[in-house]
């Protein structure tokens, strides 16, 4: 059971980052 | 619902349904082990081509250098030694089992090592550069210039016929048609929702790229445009002494 649980767990972490990358890129937006 | 996730999300229940329902391998020290290969050989099927996609990405990089062709660049290199970590990590689990060390020094899994070693030290070398062109570029050379080995270390070295007789890895099972049916189903089955799933996730993180890289176009622009504009110059609020 630990394979399936590994793969599920590092995607879960990357796509987490892409979020994080996606939501600073989007704070950092200029106003104007 | 993207419909990539839809599917590959039914694709996965069903199949890690499916994967237990098979019977146990015979010949196996832990005769359950042997359903590694459905999460084991996926892996390293999505980190090869993945590998191939960053170095026609990267070739297309260094030849046109369109945005989008830098934002797939770094998201399969990122995906390629992503899977390729899971493909050692499961190597591992398997060899601690199956032969009873974590490390087994077999050739296979040394020479898949030094593939995952020069892909991790390529996102290494691209953290160096603060330089968004520089970074590109050298990334996709990089990238270019190691998929030969990297096809030659995962799929002509280890079948020499004198490297095959030191390893204990099994190089022509699935080649040579040699699984029982029920594991061809569930090896073919999941690495169709492998596939589906990481080129999902690699859907977003070309987006997000993409993203990224135009709020920074906008904010040189934006930049630019406050630069040169005469109107644009500081203006400091100070208080005007009116003259009476």
């Amino acid at each position: 059971m630990i394979p399936p649980i590994l793969v599920f767990v590092g995607l879960w972490l990357y796509v987490a980052k892409i979020d994080r990358a996606m939501k600073a890129s989007e704070d950092s937006r200029p106003k104007s | 619902m993207n419909p990539r996730l839809l599917i590959a999300g039914l694709l996965g229940v069903v199949m890690t349904g499916y994967i237990y329902s098979v019977p146990d391998a015979r010949l196996f020290r832990d005769p359950a082990m042997a359903r590694i290969l459905f999460t084991h050989v996926p892996s390293a099927f999505v980190a090869s081509i993945f590998f191939v996609v960053a170095a026609w990405a990267g070739l297309q990089v260094l030849g046109k250098g369109r945005v989008l062709h830098r934002a797939r660049l770094h998201a399969a290199v990122e995906l390629g030694a992503l899977f390729a970590g899971f493909t050692m990590a499961t190597g591992i689990l398997f060899s601690r089992v199956q032969w009873g060390e974590w490390w087994h020094n077999d050739p296979r899994q040394t020479s898949f090592l030094i593939v995952l070693l020069s892909y991790l030290a390529l996102l290494g070398l691209r953290g160096a550069f603060s330089d968004p062109e520089k970074r590109d570029k050298t990334t996709a050379a990089y990238a270019v210039a190691l998929l030969l080995p990297a096809i030659f270390l995962t799929f002509i070295y280890p079948r020499l016929p004198h490297v095959a007789q030191q390893s204990f890895h099994p190089s022509t099972t699935i080649p040579k048609g040699e699984l029982d049916t029920a594991y061809q189903i569930g090896l073919w089955g999941n690495v169709t929702a492998f596939l589906v799933l990481a080129f999902f996730v690699y859907g977003l993180r070309v987006r997000q790229e993409l993203h990224s890289r135009a709020l920074e176009n906008l904010d040189d622009h934006l930049a630019d445009s406050h630069h040169d504009s005469p109107d644009s110059r500081v203006r400091r609020p100070v208080a005007v002494r009116r003259e009476d």
